[in-house]
């Protein structure tokens, strides 16, 4: 319930910064490029399906392991906004992506399950007004996101000089929002930069499926689904801001 | 110009790679110097300390292999798969028709996983090959061969039975068979056998092998060697002899000599070189059967033993001469023997022969007392001999003589040239008549017909002088001229007259013989109430010979005396006959003694 409270709330400021008259300093447009170090909370339904395949090559004598799961990476965010009196608002769209292994291997061979998580996010922004000088500006930014993840899974399995690999394709939908705080800095008129975090919460997330087919989920345990349920915390830099 | 800012800026940042790449590894070390330990345990039937595969063979395996896993187990015969199985323990039957027969290799073979764990371990790309052998396995699908002797040889005092050695599996036991004495002993596994039964003889020997599958005959094998055989005999006295054999040739399993003439106690003789003995009471007449056996140390107590032949030992002078009858002629020293048909002259000395014939057909020869008449009968004719030659010299004309032609049932022959036959008609009925002929002058003399009961029409005895003659039971005095009867109750057959012809012996079967004078017919004398058998007169001494079975001895008395002149041990012959003369007696099989007085 609060996940829909959160996200009523960034749609009303939204709907409001969009009825009130432009930016009185004359630029009614903004243009920013961020760049962002991603890291990843939560997913628990990826903890349990990690621990599901371990479980699986335990059963069959492979003692299986998580070497690596959804570290953090680097993702992209690109943002149009109009400028309002109070509110600025507009589009973002992000990329992201991350992922994990588990992994065995000996004298004789080895057994890999990788899984690539890539991220598109369609979002829409709200950004409250600047507080500060004509230097430094602080915002107050909320978006409501709309990201569809592609997660591929590949299980590779070789032994002495054979290799056998099977690779899953699968997808999801989900929104999610996300608030978050700015500073921005001019460098002259019309240019900034800045830095930019936020947590990006996801309030809804479709099961992982094959495409084009929803019923087509990934089940592993006792009926689990994976689904891209993880909180994402952005510590960005705002690489260039453009105002016009 | 700040848009264009802005697109250029948004297509280079688009372009940054933010594709993610999974990392990291977790690599296991894995100790690969711990070898497993596995065992097999291959159920089979176990001969000779090889493996035998029969028609229909079960064979079972059992593998202990710990914590490894089995992939897949083959058992091959040489390079062939004859199971596939994929258990610890299984079993499987195994036709070997399906093989040729020979040695082949048995071999158990099986996979089984590495036990390190390792993904390869793991994933079946890796494992342990682990096979054992079993030697030599010998297929036997055809019946077994039979193995043939190879020798027989004395050896070791004994002999040494040889043979090949069985080659082929299966082999339970040899079985040796002899024919002499009879009997089979089971050999595990020589090749050779010392018959401890075999003394000499004609042995054979068949050998079986045997096996579960049968056992086959070897083709007979025969061995001779000459067992121990009377080698002659030497006569000690009247009626003992000593004789001689060969030795025993196998002298460790001999066990004694057995040597006893008929009727006698046999002697043991358990010394190898022991091959002589004293054989005591040797009748004379015949010949007397000895009997030498050999038997092995081994079978001392049974029948089994080895004969060496059927010898014959005799006391007295061998003549080789039959002698169912003998008529002596003391002027000339001559001595006709006569055997059914055929008749010698010999010399009374030397009893060299010097003259004989043989009748052409059967009949019989009848000689006078001084030998110079003799007449050979057939059935249907009558001859006179030429007492030299002895050959036919005349054959009178019985037809014309008599009326009819006849059938000449018996004759007898006195001196002078007188003969007597009885006959009847050849052909047709007709009673038998009895005749007197002169054979020199071919003169029928007279004739009679026979009224007595006819019971042996083929007897005929006459006096030296021809003054008696009996025929059956018709007993006439002839007077030169014609004939009367005389009486009819003495029997021809068992009438013996002396050479004087005033008395004759009557030795009927079952009484005492009894000396019947010829004036009064009556008995005079009767010889110590015993049976005689071929009484005899000794034309030089007078003396009366004859057989008695009372002690199966023969006698020689002095009838004059009533005293007995000699007697010893004397055996009958079968049909046959003792004949006194000269103080002499032969025997009708052709033995010759001299009487003691």
């Amino acid at each position: 319930m609060s996940r829909y409270i959160l996200t009523s709330m960034i749609l009303l400021q939204l709907l409001a910064s969009l009825v009130q008259s432009a930016d009185t300093t004359g630029n009614k447009h903004h243009f920013d490029v961020s760049g962002s170090q991603t890291i990843y909370w939560g997913a628990e339904s990826l903890k349990e399906f990690e621990e599901s395949i371990e479980g699986q090559y335990a059963s069959i004598g492979i003692p299986l392991k998580v070497v690596q799961s959804l570290p953090a990476t680097p993702s992209l965010r690109v943002r149009v906004l109009r400028y309002f009196p109070r509110y600025s608002a507009g589009a973002a769209f992000s990329l992201s992506g991350t992922g994990g292994r588990l992994h065995y291997a000996d004298y004789s061979g080895s057994a890999t399950v990788d899984y690539k998580i890539s991220n598109n996010s369609y979002s829409l922004v709200v950004r409250s007004k600047n507080f500060g000088n004509s230097k430094i500006r602080f915002h107050q930014a909320n978006q409501i996101n709309l990201k569809q993840s592609v997660c591929i899974l590949t299980e590779t399995v070789e032994v002495w000089d054979e290799s056998t690999s099977d690779k899953l394709t699968m997808e999801s939908l989900a929104y999610s929002v996300e608030p978050g705080v700015e500073i921005e800095m001019a460098v002259f008129d019309g240019l900034s930069f800045g830095f930019y975090m936020g947590a990006d919460i996801t309030m809804y997330a479709d099961a992982f499926h094959l495409p084009g087919n929803k019923n087509a989920k990934l089940q592993f345990g006792q009926g689990q689904e994976l689904k891209p349920d993880w909180i994402e915390l952005n510590i960005g830099l705002k690489l260039i801001g453009l105002s016009f | 110009m700040r848009f264009t800012g802005c697109l250029l800026s948004l297509l280079v940042l688009l372009s940054c790679e933010t594709n993610f790449e999974p990392s990291g590894s977790n690599f296991v070390e894995i100790d690969t110097t711990a070898q497993p330990i596995v065992t097999v345990n291959l159920s089979m039937q176990d001969t000779l300390g090889l493996l035998i595969l029969d028609d229909q063979v079960s064979l079972s395996y059992e593998l202990e292999i710990g914590n490894l896993k089995l992939y897949e187990v083959h058992v091959t015969l040489d390079d062939a798969i004859i199971f596939t199985g994929h258990s610890r323990t299984d079993n499987f039957y195994y036709d070997p028709n399906d093989y040729s027969e020979g040695n082949h290799t048995l071999r158990i073979e099986f996979i089984t996983s590495s036990g390190r764990g390792s993904i390869a371990d793991i994933s079946g790309a890796e494992g342990y090959q682990f096979y054992q052998e079993y030697g030599i396995l010998n297929i036997r699908n055809s019946f077994p061969e039979p193995l043939s002797i190879l020798n027989a040889a004395p050896d070791q005092g004994g002999l040494v039975v040889s043979w090949e050695k069985y080659t082929r599996l299966n082999f339970e036991s040899y079985s040796l068979s002899s024919s002499l004495p009879l009997y089979t002993t089971y050999l595990p596994d020589d090749t050779s056998f010392l018959d401890p039964h075999y003394i000499g003889g004609e042995v054979e020997y068949t050998l079986r092998v045997v096996t579960p599958d049968g056992s086959p005959y070897s083709e007979r094998f025969s061995y001779q060697s000459p067992p121990p055989e009377m080698i002659r005999f030497e006569q000690l006295d009247e009626n003992s002899v000593q004789v001689y054999w060969s030795k025993c040739r196998f002298p460790t399993n001999f066990g004694k000599y057995i040597i006893g003439a008929a009727n006698q106690s046999a002697q043991y003789l358990t010394n190898i070189d022991d091959t002589t003995a004293t054989l005591d009471q040797i009748p004379f007449g015949d010949y007397t059967y000895v009997n030498l056996s050999t038997h092995p140390k081994s079978q001392q107590d049974t029948h089994e033993y080895i004969q060496g032949g059927e010898n014959l030992v005799w006391v007295g002078t061998n003549t080789g001469h039959r002698a169912q009858s003998a008529v002596y002629v003391p002027e000339n020293e001559n001595l006709y023997l006569t055997s059914r048909w055929v008749v010698g002259r010999y010399d009374g000395d030397s009893l060299n022969l010097e003259a004989s014939y043989e009748l052409p057909t059967y009949g019989t020869i009848e000689i006078s007392p001084d030998g110079s008449h003799i007449v050979a009968r057939e059935n249907y004719s009558i001859s006179r001999l030429d007492s030299e030659t002895l050959q036919p010299v005349f054959e009178p004309d019985l037809a014309a003589l008599i009326g009819w032609a006849p059938h000449v049932r018996a004759i007898a022959v006195a001196n002078d040239n007188l003969l007597f036959f009885a006959a009847q008609p050849a052909t047709g009925p007709g009673d038998l008549e009895i005749f007197a002929l002169n054979t020199e002058q071919g003169i029928l003399l007279d004739r009679i017909s026979k009224t007595s009961p006819e019971n042996y029409v083929e007897a005929m005895e006459c006096t030296a002088e021809g003054d008696y003659v009996v025929h059956d039971y018709e007993f006439l005095h002839f007077d030169g001229s014609q004939f009367t009867r005389h009486h009819n109750y003495y029997n021809a057959e068992f009438v013996t007259f002396n050479p004087e012809g005033d008395y004759f012996v009557y030795a009927f079967l079952g009484e005492p013989a009894k000396l019947i004078n010829m004036a009064t017919m009556v008995s005079d004398m009767t010889l110590n109430s015993t049976q005689a058998f071929s009484p005899s007169f000794d034309p030089v001494t007078g003396y009366l010979g004859f057989y008695s079975n009372q002690g199966e001895r023969y006698k020689i008395y002095n009838v004059e005396t009533q005293s007995t002149i000699d007697h010893f041990s004397a055996t009958l012959p079968t049909n046959g006959a003792f004949t006194l003369f000269d103080n002499r007696v032969i025997s009708s099989e052709g033995f010759l003694r001299d009487v003691n007085e």
